[in-house]
């Protein structure tokens, strides 16, 4: 199943801390005619280097579906990051 | 697989195998279905590689905490299959001229997929006076 939501936090120093909230599928869906160009200069690429296309596709949007549960937390005395895939 | 498992348990129960044979043929039918779906992480085993690292270093406490999908791992390196043989030997040279004698043109996607499988035993504990590291599969 593909990612739902990526949540970011990231706080520095003292100052609040940002959140971003991003909702995948719409991004997906906004983001569908630039998505459709870059894979087409994708396969263009792939085949130029001599990769199944197909399989390359399938490769990469199964490395994004399994995404989804990834979560990265870096705190140090000033700066706390917070990145989590769902 | 339930259907089977059920007929083995109806001959134990009937007397036609013993608990013996009825335990073989439940392991081998496990083992079917472990290979039917070696590509997909099993349900209980480990579900996520963990990273903590606890660094103090510099005197400030610096703490990530990475975890990582073990089926991501498994797409990566079912994606990183996908290289090309001049692009590996490429690779190669590179690895080699840093020391290290990995040739990456023998690994095999079974292998790789096998050194994800072990990776869901993998324990690894570093303590060090100011840095701690810890890796391990959950």
């Amino acid at each position: 199943m593909m990612p739902q939501l990526v949540s970011v936090r990231v706080q520095s120093g003292q100052r609040r801390s940002l959140r971003f909230w991003i909702p995948v599928l719409p991004v997906l869906v906004v983001l569908s005619p630039l998505l459709l160009v870059g894979l087409l200069v994708l396969l263009v690429g792939l085949a130029g280097a001599r990769v199944n296309p197909g399989r390359a596709v399938v490769g990469l949007w199964d490395l994004f579906c399994s995404a989804s549960g990834l979560r990265l937390d870096i705190h140090d005395h000033e700066n706390n990051i917070h990145i989590s895939v769902t | 697989m339930g259907e089977q498992r059920r007929q083995i348990l109806e001959m134990l129960a009937e007397g036609k195998i013993s608990a013996d044979e009825a335990e073989r043929l439940i392991g081998a039918l496990e083992g079917e279905g472990g290979v039917a779906t070696a590509s997909e992480p099993r349900k209980s085993g480990p579900k996520y590689l963990r990273v903590l690292v606890d660094d103090q270093s510099n005197g400030e406490p610096t703490q990530v905490n990475v975890r990582v999908p073990i089926r991501l791992l498994r797409a990566g390196v079912r994606l990183a299959g996908l290289i090309p043989q001049q692009a590996l030997e490429k690779a190669n040279d590179e690895i080699r001229r840093s020391g290290v004698p990995i040739d990456l043109t023998r690994l095999k996607p079974e292998d790789i997929d096998e050194l994800v499988d072990s990776l869901e035993e993998l324990t690894v504990d570093v303590n060090e006076a100011n840095t701690k590291v810890r890796v391990f599969a959950e």
